[in-house]
């Protein structure tokens, strides 16, 4: 009898972890970062899983929907900047997992100066490398070319960073949480014996 | 089987708000002086178990243990739920305060069910009691998920498709659960069968 209940253990198990689940956490994040004029989003559970496939919605302060997409096998989606005002982004990855990210105007504002400065060069940028390759030895390096050239640099580099704080804006849950969690029980069950001891005792002897 | 602050409508809401309400009063009324402390262990452990994560093929689920604190609290484990899942949302921000019903709901409903339905074969033989136990466990993660289909069924494309999904992805901790709630019967049985419904009223 023993023996079969092991087996039948090993089985479920074996079966357990074959079987399929996909998205099953406490909560989503979503992180988003201005980059140029464009908006990256990276989506995931608690505990690192990537949202596939989830929901994202790109609003202004006022509530008007500016445009709608869905998040990669990565939990990535980017879009262009659709209009110089805070965004929220919101993601619904499904089963009742909901959260949004705020984009502040600032964060915008600034960069799009520097759009406007970046959507004005690609119709010239060839040129401007073909001059480049040529006389740059001997000119340098005008200013617009080093603008371009340290900002490609740049978010080469920020890359992993945004990565870092993508992954630290999604802090588990501390040692301090757990146990101030306990406490607050322990607390409670104080409270609650406290109020049926006097009730008790009020019946004993009134 | 934590759903988000914004994603339910407001009836909704107030629905789970409600039943969670009065089944908090139900639970505390039947709460008695001697079980106190016990329905405050069992509370905790509810609130730390979802921060136990057992690893299973590419990702891995949490324990949820609300058929143990079912079985072992009956209408009790309503506050126990409540409380832990409160403390849960402010801390840990999984679930939300205004989800704080329904989330109820689907946690402690299902416990609350499995306890009358199976609490009476507990008593019995061993075997029995052990495979009981693994039901307890096993529905009341499944009946859970049901629930959570019922709740986005008013905001989602349609309830079959959603509970089928919620309930796929929790069928591993369904299995676990049922081992753990069965496991942690005959271990009571054999040490602390006075903990045991059944023996006790």
């Amino acid at each position: 009898m023993k023996k079969a209940l092991i087996h039948l253990f090993l089985i479920l198990m074996i079966f357990a972890s074959f079987a399929s689940f996909d998205a099953h956490a406490h909560r989503v994040t979503i992180f988003a970062w201005v980059d140029g004029d464009t908006i990256h989003t990276q989506s995931k559970f608690s505990g690192g899983k990537r949202v596939y496939n989830g929901e994202i919605n790109v609003f202004d302060l006022d509530g008007n929907l500016l445009l709608k997409g869905n998040t990669d096998e990565n939990g990535e989606f980017s879009f262009k900047v659709p209009k110089n005002t805070s965004l929220k982004i919101e993601l619904i990855a499904g089963m009742g997992h909901q959260n949004e990210w705020i984009v502040p105007v600032e964060e915008i504002g600034t960069i799009k100066q520097d759009s406007s400065v970046a959507s004005d060069q690609p119709e010239d940028s060839n040129s401007v490398l073909e001059t480049k390759t040529k006389a740059s030895i001997t000119v340098g390096l005008t200013g617009e070319e080093l603008e371009q050239v340290v900002e490609q640099a740049v978010e080469k580099k920020l890359k992993p960073v945004m990565q870092m704080l993508s992954d630290l804006s999604d802090p588990g849950p501390g040692i301090s949480d757990i146990l101030g969690g306990i406490g607050y029980i322990i607390g409670l069950v104080g409270i609650g014996a406290y109020f049926k001891n006097r009730k008790k005792a009020d019946s004993e002897n009134p | 089987m934590h759903i988000s602050e914004g994603v339910l409508s407001w009836p909704v809401l107030a629905t789970g708000a409600a039943l969670a309400a009065a089944g908090t009063a139900v639970g505390l009324k039947k709460l008695d002086y001697d079980r106190i402390a016990q329905a405050g262990i069992l509370s905790a452990s509810f609130f730390v178990a979802s921060l136990v994560h057992v690893p299973i093929g590419p990702s891995s689920v949490h324990l949820i243990l609300n058929g143990v604190v079912g079985l072992l609290l009956g209408w009790a484990a309503v506050p126990a739920i409540v409380v832990a899942l409160f403390l849960q949302a402010v801390l840990f921000q999984y679930g939300g305060i205004t989800t704080l019903g329904v989330n109820t709901v689907i946690m402690a409903g299902p416990a609350v069910i499995c306890y009358l339905v199976f609490a009476p074969m507990i008593s019995k033989k061993p075997l029995i009691a052990f495979w009981a136990a693994f039901l307890v466990g096993f529905f009341s993660v499944l009946l859970g998920g049901i629930t959570v289909g019922l709740a986005l069924m008013f905001t989602e494309k349609n309830f079959f498709e959603v509970a089928a999904m919620v309930v796929a992805a929790h069928f591993p901790i369904m299995i676990i659960e049922g081992f753990v709630t069965a496991f942690c019967v005959s271990f009571l049985k054999k040490v602390q069968p006075s903990l045991l419904p059944g023996s006790y009223h």
